[in-house]
């Protein structure tokens, strides 16, 4: 097996199937227990808050050009201080958010459901399927993470939406690899027999006996994944390839400070702080439900 | 062994097959027209439309973009084999020669920035497992979950404003000696350092409480002893392994600290090359880099095989 | 008139937040305007190198962003010395090769390896002998003879002549040089006759009125025919008779030239006729838009010099005597949105006046450059040949003759402000590149609401606008062309520049407009040919074709003991009488 593909099925490995039934219940229970996910589970709730009440909260509007406040340091009145058009960085931050969240978000559903469906099929039905698609999954691997991002956008052409789905596509080797793996497991328990035996049709059998098994592990891969996402894009944006002044986009925020990194340092640096809070609050929720789910598996 | 060689040779020649295919069709899915991104409007101050429209009509024709599409590919593996990747749209300078150029710089950084990843994150991780349960091991555990969290991007202006436009410790250009790499391989380094100090601790804790660990302590070996000679070592494997596994990440790392730091290398021709949407830079690049990867993988599989006996028969 | 202006900016005080940037439109528009000599080098250099200032307005709002005026040649003061190397943060360049590049960067540095036919001074557009001592135009305007200098060698020793320059244009023609720039400067050409060793004749099949003003461009330089056979090994490694020797090219990193020792056919143009100064010039290539990258460079003493400096720097680098900030103006066609003249609303010629009332562009100027850039009036920049300073007597902001022509043009204020016609909203849609020309549009954007318009930016990269303007998407475009010559005009305004090139972006074809520039092209009496482009520029304006943003300057620092530069017309130094003093 090709190292970068090892290091798919490591992750697979890292996250235990269980039994479906009592997900929910001990994902909430592990989560609970511990004090660092609970911690993230925080930031991120009180990130997503201010997001949907950011109008309410800030007088400013984050896009209008106001020069009678351009480039000024923090201060009572901007506590992160004020762009060269004068925009507020404090309500961008929040504006921002509204961003960011969703596009990292939407990009993991992408990786997921597509991942999701490459792997099941694969795994279900074998054979010359499985060797197609999964020679199709490496060749993505052979682009490693941010090279096929980048390849996608090379295609795609430059914008925020095809970022998210270029990002969405470099996620799908992990979780095609990881729900391949758990499907095979899973056929060859005795009840995915059982139903064979007694004649109940194949999509049925995926379905109800296959899927459920797939989805505990996907969704702790998936809340480790989100971080990954979240970066990715905003450094896709960073770079020139993603959001656009004067969208509030993280990434395209940070690119935007980066020309007043000498005298405006303010301007690059909050977004790139919000950015790290988002990201650590996802990894700690990660971890807790990996705990919670595998606790073999306590790094 | 012979058979599994066969097997694994197989493979590989698929997966080239199909990042030639995937490479090749960059130019073809694209939407617009790559001929007149090309053109632009640096073309400036050219008298005469009708030259330009003709100027237009060759470029087509060198491009082969008027071929069928297996002729295309046909001819796009065949030059490429022969390391003719093409000439870059932007600069004129053929691919093969750029890449050459900016390769080295780019290993360079990603090298250095394992180093400092390994350095960084095995002292950390075997600091934070023998503190354990102390203020170190909770600090070093907080900095790593920070490295992993901290876009690199914005670690690497934050380094840069504070020591080379503030302190002036470091030179801002890439190409003002060793303490050049300083920074660049800083900012790459440290998410990696973090797993991996993470790995290492978890991993030495668990060598820690093996049996063979206790009966060395019972037998009365000093501590100092007992945690180089046999906990280290046997802590160490599973880092090694994941090690390798990380460096195709750090490769595509540096492609945007690259672009921070303003420094030579291939993440820099991708990115520009995407940007100004020039195709044969963007294919080539993709192309080096895929086979470059996936040419290592091969070895580096090979050589486990030939190491461990037991993955022959996976 | 420029009273004028200043008072309808400071109407427009209270919406912009009256700020420096009112304060330093009006420093600008008192200075600026016509080609004002104080742009030009020479009245620069004489006037101590700095235009006059304008107290009177700098003082009752002091400028936040700098009121020092602009200056375009640096000091020669103390006696030159010999020696030292300089090194320029500087764009990478694509080839090296004079006769393909299409790089206004490359065409710039080009004249330390490349020296023209013909040189032209900055600001006069004076033609100076270089290369070639002399020239003529034959009477029918179909071919020149040009007599050339008998005492100069390419750099790999091979003798310069006739056979060489007809070597040169006979290459740039090659399909398979594949040449970008330097074809299209050749015009009609046909071929070129060696009438002695020293004297070529230059053949056109038609008219070819601009040919000695292209000379004059970087682009076709003579190369040394003996290493100009080989087109990549010249690529890499460029052999011309100018001043400075090519050394090195490491891509992505740095480009470094030494000194011609045996240099002595300097132009008049140059204090220095001599070998250069400077042992060495080292291009330190920094990606384009790295404006912290520049600055930290130049802080570090990394180099000495950058073009790559962010504009809001501008007012800091005049106040610190460690740097001399120079601007030299760049002639052409200045930064313009071309509209759209097939598309709705702006196939309407009220709607197109109204966008052009409607904006402060002085003021937005202000705004995104910080002072260091003058707005335009019309489709030339006041330092290029023929510019028509009638143009400055056009639109200009006044938001109730926009809405007045609104009005007439049947577009009725709308409930939200937006107006509306036959149930439809008044829309115009600016596709754009990002960075500054983005922020250029979302400023405009801004008066366009005042006016009832709804304009929406679409900020893309380059490729992705290109293809949007070739589609006809947009009602306001962008572009930008260099050229000292008004023959540009036919490249931004020929109906023959909408499919292919896709340089003219007003998109429809206007036959009369067309023969006015095939006319003003073929005409060789320069009075004449004058007032063609005077019309010319008129009926475009007339007509609303474009909005007029701003000229172009290259915004240089450099350390105050880089002395001697002054620039050329295309807005690159002259480093043949640069020195660096001690400091």
């Amino acid at each position: 097996m090709p190292t970068a593909a090892r290091a798919q099925d490591a992750l697979a490995e890292a996250v235990f199937t269980r039994r479906p039934r009592s997900f929910m219940y001990d994902a909430w229970r592990g989560l609970l227990r511990s004090r660092s996910a609970i911690a993230g589970g925080v930031v991120l709730a009180l990130l997503i808050l201010l997001a949907i009440i950011a109008p309410l909260i800030s007088s400013y509007d984050p896009t209008a050009v106001a020069l009678r406040t351009r480039l000024q340091p923090p201060s009572a009145s901007h506590f992160f201080g004020t762009d060269e058009f004068g925009r507020d960085i404090l309500t961008r931050v929040f504006y921002g958010a509204r961003i960011s969240l969703p596009v990292g978000l939407i990009a993991l559903a992408i990786g997921v459901s597509l991942g999701t469906l490459v792997g099941l099929i694969a795994g279900f039905y074998g054979k010359a399927v499985d060797a197609l698609l999964m020679w199709m999954v490496d060749v993505l691997l052979a682009f490693p993470g941010l090279l096929l991002a980048l390849l996608v956008v090379a295609i795609l052409g430059v914008d925020l939406r095809n970022v998210m789905i270029a990002v969405g596509v470099s996620m799908i080797p992990r979780f095609a690899r990881l729900v391949r793996g758990t499907v095979l497991s899973a056929k060859e328990n005795l009840y995915v027999d059982a139903a064979r035996a007694i004649g109940v049709p194949e999509r049925r059998i995926l379905v109800r006996h296959v899927l459920p098994n797939v989805i505990s592990p996907v969704i702790v891969l998936g809340t480790l994944s989100l971080g990954v996402t979240i970066l990715t894009a905003a450094g896709l944006s960073f770079v020139g390839l993603g959001a656009k002044p004067p969208s509030p986009e993280w990434g395209a925020m940070i690119a935007e400070g980066r020309q007043f990194l000498q005298r405006q340092w303010w301007i690059g640096t909050f977004p790139g702080v919000a950015i790290l809070l988002t990201v650590l609050a996802v990894n700690l929720i990660g971890d807790g439900l990996r705990d919670a789910l595998d606790p073999r598996m306590r790094v | 062994m012979g058979a599994f060689l066969l097997h694994r040779l197989a493979r590989l020649a698929a997966v080239l097959f199909g990042v030639s295919l995937l490479t090749f069709s960059v130019l073809h899915l694209i939407p617009g027209d790559p001929v007149r991104v090309m053109l632009g409007d640096s073309v400036s101050g050219a008298a005469s439309g009708d030259q330009s429209q003709s100027a237009y009509d060759n470029l087509r024709r060198q491009l082969g973009l008027d071929l069928p599409l297996p002729v295309q590919y046909g001819r796009y593996v065949g030059h490429a084999l022969t390391g003719d990747l093409g000439h870059s749209f932007q600069t004129r300078r053929t691919i093969l020669s750029s890449i050459r150029d900016a390769l080295p710089a780019t290993l360079e950084l990603a090298f250095a920035g394992m180093a400092i990843a390994i350095l960084l994150g095995t002292t950390l991780g075997i600091i934070a497992a023998l503190k354990h349960h102390t203020w170190w091991d909770t600090g070093i555990m907080v900095l790593s979950l920070l490295g992993l969290a901290m876009p690199s991007f914005w670690l690497g202006l934050v380094l840069l404003l504070i020591f080379s436009f503030r302190l002036h410790w470091f030179p801002v250009t890439t190409e003002a000696g060793a303490s050049a790499i300083v920074l660049p391989a800083l900012t790459l380094g440290l998410g990696t350092a973090g797993t991996i100090a993470r790995l290492a601790r978890a991993s030495l804790l668990e060598v820690l409480r093996n049996e063979y660990v206790l009966t060395a302590r019972a037998k009365g070996l000093r501590e100092r002893v007992v945690i180089t000679r046999h906990a280290l070592v046997n802590a160490l494997i599973p880092v090694v392994t994941v090690v390798g596994l990380q460096f195709g990440q750090l490769l595509a790392g540096a492609f945007i600290i690259e672009v921070v730091f303003a420094r030579q290398g291939i993440g820099r021709l991708l990115v520009d090359g995407v940007l100004s949407r020039d195709y044969p830079m963007v294919q080539g690049v993709a192309l080096v880099a895929g086979v470059g990867y996936v040419l290592v993988n091969f070895l580096v599989d090979l050589s486990y095989a030939w190491l461990d006996p037991r993955i022959r028969h996976a | 008139m420029a009273t004028e202006r200043f008072r309808t900016r400071l109407s427009r005080r209270t919406m912009l937040g009256g700020t420096a940037a009112t304060a330093m439109a009006a420093i600008l528009a008192a200075c600026g305007g016509g080609s004002s000599a104080t742009d030009t080098p020479k009245a620069a250099s004489t006037t101590g190198t700095t235009a006059p200032s304008a107290p009177a307005t700098g003082g009752t709002a002091k400028p936040a962003v700098g009121g020092t005026p602009v200056v375009v040649e640096g000091k020669a003061d103390g006696a030159p010395v010999t020696g030292g190397s300089l090194t320029i943060a500087y764009n990478d360049v694509p080839t090296l090769d004079p006769r393909v590049s299409g790089a206004t960067d490359w065409w710039r540095a080009g004249y330390a390896l490349f020296d023209p036919l013909i040189y032209q001074e900055a600001g006069t557009l004076k033609l100076v002998p270089g290369l070639a001592q002399s020239w003529q135009a034959a009477d029918d305007g179909k071919s020149y003879t040009l007599k050339l200098r008998q005492d100069v060698k390419f750099h790999d020793g091979t003798p310069f002549n006739a056979d060489a320059v007809k070597y040169t244009f006979d290459s740039i023609m090659d399909p398979a040089l594949k040449s970008l720039t330097a074809i299209g400067y050749l015009g009609p050409y046909t071929g070129t006759d060696v009438i002695d060793p020293f004297t070529v004749k230059v053949n056109f099949s038609a008219p070819y009125a601009p040919f000695l003003n292209n000379l004059t461009h970087s682009v076709l330089s003579p190369v040394s025919p003996v290493a100009g056979k080989n087109y990549n090994a010249f690529a890499a490694h460029p052999v011309g008779t100018g001043p400075f020797m090519f050394k090195e090219y490491k891509a992505q990193v740095s480009m470094t030239f030494v000194r011609n020792p045996d240099y002595k056919w300097g132009p008049a143009l140059m204090r220095n006729q001599g070998a250069p100064y400077l042992d060495q010039v080292t291009y330190r290539f920094v990606p384009v838009g790295e404006f912290a990258t520049n600055l930290g460079l130049l802080q570090n003493g990394e180099v000495q010099m950058s073009n790559g400096i962010a504009p809001q720097e501008l007012a800091n680098v005049q106040k610190d005597p460690k740097y001399q900030a120079l601007l030299p103006l760049v002639p052409g066609s200045p930064q313009i949105f071309p509209l759209n003249l097939t598309k709705p609303p702006t196939d309407d010629l009220k709607v197109r006046q109204a966008l052009n009332y409607a904006v402060d562009m002085p003021a937005i100027i202000d705004t995104l450059w910080y002072g260091g850039r003058k707005a335009a009036r019309g489709p030339l920049s006041s330092p290029t040949l023929d510019y028509n300073p009638a143009v400055e007597s056009y639109y200009g902001y006044n938001p109730t003759k926009a809405k007045a022509l609104l009005d007439e043009a049947g577009w009725k204020p709308g409930p939200d402000g937006i107006r509306v016609k036959d149930g439809q909203q008044l829309k115009v849609l600016t596709i754009i590149t990002t960075g500054i020309e983005g922020k250029n549009a979302e400023l405009a954007q801004a008066y366009f609401k005042d006016v009832g318009i709804a304009n929406q930016v679409d900020e893309q990269e380059y490729a992705q606008t290109a293809t949007r303007y070739l589609a006809s998407e947009h009602n306001i475009a962008r572009i930008f062309f260099s050229h000292t010559d008004p023959v540009v005009l036919t490249t931004l305004y020929h109906s023959k520049n909408i499919k292919g090139t896709n340089f003219n972006r007003t998109m429809k074809p206007d036959p009369k407009l067309d023969s006015m520039l095939d006319a003003a092209q073929a005409d060789l009496n320069s009075e004449t040919r004058k007032q063609k482009y005077f019309d010319i520029q008129t009926y475009i304006m007339d007509n609303a074709l474009i909005i007029p943003r701003w000229e172009e300057r290259v915004f240089w620092v450099a350390k105050t003991n880089v002395k001697g530069l002054h620039f050329q017309a295309l807005g690159g130094p002259w480093l043949q009488d640069t020195w660096i003093a001690a400091q």
